[in-house]
């Protein structure tokens, strides 16, 4: 009885460590998983989805501007009013600060070789999807268990979840 | 004998455990850790006084997005992975590839704490 019982147990710690192989490998590793990922908890934009094709992601039916930019040319004025940065002609500043442009219109290539990245837990990526050499952009979190793609923001109430 | 058999499953299971709740942070060491070319600062338990908010923050660990700027200067903005801007001041700018640094941790810039940096 005794053995039987030390069987089992270790049958189902065996078992155990099967299937979390068999998750962590299926959860795809750091690289976003191609698919549609829909958003979660927007109620301004319902309908709002993320595509993800190859090295490259979309955002579609969201004004990323309305939700973000102000915040983002409020951080660029505090910086150079601190000298911390060079004030941007108005043209460079409105392409640069344009977060419709970057992720809406347009797809934003993720190269995973040189993007900056952050492993924030077991199975959760951050991207940080930003224009080179400015503060504007997004910052992207990917979690390959939950297939979730989460647009972080310092606004707790601004994070917006898209899940697979 | 039972003891040891029981004694290795456990440890079986820690080990296992431990690899996937992932071992960075957990040694308790402190640096910050540069990589230029990408534009990529990972602090490791860092206390830094924020001067973009006013605030002192403590044991920050985590990579964040720096523009060259921000590596050029003493005074170190960066974005981190909540996307968040943060501002760090230390004594000599990170391009140097000093061993260490000072980081301030009061408004003033009279107390600091120092971190070995890696690159």
């Amino acid at each position: 009885m005794k053995k039987g019982i030390r069987i089992s147990i270790i049958s189902i710690i065996v078992i155990g460590l099967l299937l979390a192989a068999i998750f962590i490998s299926k959860s795809g590793g750091s690289k976003i998983s191609e698919g549609t990922y829909y958003i979660e908890n927007c109620e301004a934009y319902p309908n709002a989805y993320i595509t993800v094709s190859n090295n490259e992601i979309q955002f579609h039916n969201i004004d990323l501007n309305a939700l973000y930019r102000k915040e983002q040319l409020e951080n660029y004025n505090k910086l150079v009013e601190r000298g911390t940065i060079a004030k941007l002609s108005d043209s460079v500043l409105n392409q640069v600060s344009d977060l419709n442009y970057l992720f809406v219109s347009n797809a934003w290539e993720i190269n995973y070789d040189e993007v900056v990245m952050d492993k924030n837990g077991t199975f959760t990526y951050v991207y940080f999807c930003m224009v080179p050499d400015t503060y504007f952009g997004k910052v992207i979190q990917y979690d390959s268990l939950r297939k979730t793609i989460q647009l972080n923001d310092e606004d707790v109430d601004k994070i917006l979840v898209f899940k697979e | 004998m039972k003891q040891t058999k029981i004694i290795t499953v456990v440890l079986m299971i820690a080990v296992f455990m431990f690899c996937m709740t992932g071992c960075e942070g957990t040694s308790g060491s402190k640096s910050i850790k540069i990589n230029s070319a990408k534009s990529q600062m990972t602090l490791t338990n860092v206390n830094f006084y924020d001067f973009f908010n006013y605030k002192l923050v403590s044991g920050y660990s985590g990579t964040s997005y720096v523009p060259s700027n921000g590596l050029n200067s003493t005074e170190i903005t960066f974005v981190d992975k909540n996307g968040t801007t943060r501002t760090a001041c230390v004594n000599t700018p990170l391009v140097n590839k000093p061993a260490s640094v000072k980081v301030y941790i009061n408004s003033s810039k009279t107390k600091f704490d120092t971190y070995d940096c890696k690159y």
